[in-house]
């Protein structure tokens, strides 16, 4: 019913294509019924001699003209009917795209991409045969009884009508039973190949991880697990269809075994004439195609309905991540940065990530933090993004509460380099100006040249036109990198952060970046985060995070003098880089 | 289609049962209204010279034998459908593993020219389509043309010159037919084709949603993927 309530509101918005199309149905049936009437009249015609040549084609007139009225009619509702379910999806799919913009990062952890694919492919499919073709189905299929049973019984027998149509209440009962069993069948058919594409999906995509550890056999056996999963589901829909399907046809069988055993009776009595008995044979059989596209609209609906609430578990997530309705308007950002005992939890954690941590930074200061993985740095930079809520009070942005400071504004003032550079299939130029409205190539050169990429993007055929992959493919690490890198300064935004970002690109570029970044980020706050010593030595603050707290704070001088967890990691890596250069020695 | 006569090889005696049995059902179909026609004839029309007793007795045999012909038309009918979907399904499971291998079998640089989501629906949403055609479309094809087969004798033995005179216009038909089909499997490509590409934004957008909300990008990023949706639209119209 709920799956009802959802799709009503999309087609009351075309509920005039819906009521022309329907209209259109009837009078296509009424016509329908008419041609069998007039080669009746020829028929009689001839056989009375009452009709002359010019009679006949005025009739084969009267019969073509009714062709061209159902050719008409068929175009009209298809157009009406068809359209009116195209358009639905459209919406459908263009709400669900907004709305999944809407929703946050969790989400996406807990959603695979295949997963939430299906529902725009398979699902959004089904509903659309719902809501299309199977109302056309349902709609001729009514229309046609009606008028069938109508005729049989004022033309033939009430009683006999009665008896002969009992076993067609049974088909609407089975279709009842059936269709819940198979709306629960497709449920899980639906599901198996959403994994199977999921499969698919993160296998092609982690290709390179797969050959690397030379795990092609495993994905393969992998993959026939889900594929047999898939087929059994399959088979499991099959199994029931071909079962069903057929019953369908013994169960009208029997209507007509009723017409002959009763009819028969009936006639020989003398009760219905022999031609009556004949008429009401044919009437039986004009019920059988009604029946059958019945059945079939069952079946898109329950499919449909199906689909509709996997569409609806979209829409039912709210989104985390909202603009409060006390937000104040802001423009641009200085980049002072408080936090103020910051404490977070991860959905569904015991344990907080960050615990208890307090630091001012004005603007203009470069702020690093290190610590090992899983201490919470990154969580850390998310929570500025404002990608995870914190309670009121904890982060302040010029003073101003997180939580006040519209998500658009803020994120526009914030320039990110996120660790796995994702870039997308586009041209290098639009990769590198998409947080921007523009594509000034100035200011892109600008932003490249920073990063130490502007020479290797000449050097390719097509320049800044070079298309990359779909997940950046034809670029190595470093490149892949230093685009992100250029892409986030091309913002130029007051507040930038670097999450990790200097991880694949060699010592010297390194130091060549950041001594860019030195001269170009005078009197903006950058934020860098790493693990190597060397990338955030020369950072205004340091601070050092370990099991999700603040345990030292300060610049490279101040920490080495405590002589703690910075001083430790210095010299470990101290010794691991002179090992290295040893190694490369001998 | 070579292909395809392959992977229907090893199932060609399930096959050749499968063509059996809808032969059979189109007898049982065919014969089924002669029952009742000749217990019209014999008992219904000729009970004057029968008795209402015999003639009733007549109709009862005739239902005994519409009921009996029901229950083995059910049977052929389920068994026929049952073996095709299971050919169908262990094709279409042969295909995904030898498309899955293949692809994973191929060079990495392979992987840097089609997007995945082109590759994705190679293995789940092709395959799928081929199934269609092996449990719906062949069954239909197979089961109409002996149909039709059955239909022109029956017109033939009617009357001969009737019956070629509307044979005229079978050329006709089938030229209008292949027209219509030319044209719906250009429109049919050109809407795949718009469906992959939508497939590939989305699957590329929802794994780079992240990035889209960190760049604050939702409204730019929603207003490619409304066009790419209203290219798909406009196809499907065609």
């Amino acid at each position: 019913m709920e799956q009802l309530r959802f799709i009503m509101q999309y087609i009351k918005r075309h509920k005039w294509q819906y009521i022309g199309g329907i209209v259109t149905l009837f009078i296509l049936d009424f016509a329908n019924l008419y041609i069998p009437k007039v080669t009746g009249i020829i028929t009689d015609g001839l056989a009375a001699h009452t009709i002359d040549k010019n009679g006949v084609l005025k009739n084969i007139g009267i019969i073509l003209a009714i062709g061209f009225t159902l050719a008409v009619g068929r175009f009209l509702w298809r157009y009406f009917i068809f359209g009116a379910s195209r358009s639905i999806e459209h919406e459908i799919r263009d709400n669900m795209f907004a709305h999944l913009e809407t929703l946050d990062v969790e989400y996406y952890n807990e959603h695979k991409t295949g997963d939430l694919m299906t529902r725009f492919t398979s699902d959004l499919n089904a509903v659309r045969m719902a809501i299309g073709p199977a109302v056309i189905a349902a709609f001729d299929a009514i229309v046609m009884t009606v008028m069938v049973i109508g005729q049989m019984m004022v033309y033939v027998n009430v009683k006999l009508t009665l008896v002969a149509i009992i076993p067609m209440v049974f088909i609407a009962i089975g279709e009842l039973y059936f269709g819940k069993i198979m709306q629960k069948y497709f449920l899980e058919r639906q599901d198996a190949v959403s994994e199977l594409t999921d499969f698919v999906q993160e296998s092609f995509s982690g290709v390179r991880v797969v050959k690397a550890f030379v795990r092609e056999r495993s994905q393969i056996k992998a993959f026939a697990e889900a594929n047999a999963k898939a087929k059994t589901k399959n088979l499991k829909i099959a199994k029931l269809q071909s079962i069903v399907m057929p019953l369908l046809d013994v169960v009208i069988g029997i209507s007509s075994l009723i017409t002959l055993l009763y009819g028969g009776y009936l006639a020989l009595s003398g009760e219905i004439t022999i031609g009556r008995f004949v008429a009401f044979n044919q009437y039986i059989t004009m019920l059988v195609w009604p029946m059958l596209a019945c059945g079939e609209a069952i079946n898109m609906f329950s499919q449909g309905g199906a689909g509709i609430r996997r569409i609806q578990e979209v829409f039912e997530e709210q989104p985390e991540i909202a603009d409060r309705a006390d937000v104040e308007a802001v423009d641009r950002i200085k980049g002072d940065i408080r936090l103020n005992h910051l404490t977070f939890i991860h959905r569904g954690h015991s344990e907080p990530t960050l615990k208890d941590i307090n630091l001012d930074i004005k603007a203009g200061t470069t702020l690093a933090v290190i610590g090992r993985t899983g201490n919470g740095k990154s969580t850390l930079v998310n929570l500025l993004l404002h990608l995870y809520n914190t309670k009121p009070g904890m982060i302040f942005i010029d003073g101003k509460d997180i939580n006040s400071i519209p998500l658009k504004a803020l994120r526009e003032n914030i320039a990110y380099v996120p660790q796995d550079n994702f870039l997308f299939s586009d041209t290098l130029k639009s990769n590198i100006a998409f947080g921007t409205d523009d594509e000034e190539m100035e200011e892109i050169i600008r932003a490249t040249k920073i990063a130490c990429i502007h020479d290797n993007i000449i050097d390719f055929p097509n320049g800044y036109d070079t298309i990359v992959g779909e997940r950046g493919v034809t670029l190595s690490g470093g490149q892949k990198q230093r685009s992100s890198i250029a892409r986030a300064l091309k913002k130029d935004a007051p507040i930038l952060i670097l999450d990790d970002a200097l991880s694949a690109v060699d010592t010297d570029t390194e130091e060549q970046i950041l001594k860019n970044l030195k001269e170009n980020r005078c009197g903006k706050t950058t934020i860098l985060i790493a693990h190597r010593i060397s990338t955030i030595q020369n950072a205004d603050i340091i601070l050092v995070l370990e099991d999700g707290e603040a345990r030292e704070c300060g610049n490279h001088k101040e920490l080495m003098e405590l002589g703690g967890i910075y001083k430790d990691m210095f010299e470990k890596q101290q010794l691991e880089a002179a090992k290295n250069l040893a190694l490369s020695a001998t | 289609m070579k292909r395809l006569l392959t992977y229907l090889k090893p199932h060609k005696w399930m096959m050749l049962l499968a063509s059996i049995l809808v032969t059979a059902l189109i007898g049982v179909e065919l014969y089924k209204p002669i029952i009742i026609g000749n217990a019209i004839d014999d008992y219904i029309n000729g009970f004057g010279e029968l008795g209402t007793e015999a003639a009733y007795y007549g109709i009862l045999r005739a239902g005994v034998l519409y009921a009996l012909m029901l229950l083995l038309g059910f049977l052929l009918n389920a068994s026929n459908t049952w073996i095709l979907q299971k050919v169908g399904q262990s094709i279409i499971y042969k295909m995904r593993e030898e498309v899955f291998t293949h692809i994973h079998s191929l060079s990495v640089n392979f992987f840097n020219t089609p997007p995945v989501g082109k590759l994705v629906t190679r293995v789940s949403n092709d395959t799928e389509a081929v199934n269609e055609l092996f449990s719906q479309i062949l069954a239909k094809l197979f089961k109409n043309s002996v149909k039709i087969i059955g239909f022109a004798v029956v017109m033939l033995s009617i009357d001969v010159r009737m019956a070629l005179y509307s044979f005229l216009l079978l050329p006709f038909v089938t030229a209008l037919t292949f027209f219509f089909r030319y044209m719906s499997r250009k429109a049919y490509r050109l809407t795949r084709n718009r469906i992959t590409e939508l497939n590939t934004f989305l699957s590329e957008h929802i794994s780079g949603m992240k990035l889209i909300q960190i760049f604050a990008r939702e409204k730019e990023k929603y207003k490619e993927f409304e066009w790419k949706s209203e290219l798909l639209f406009k196809a499907n119209w065609r």
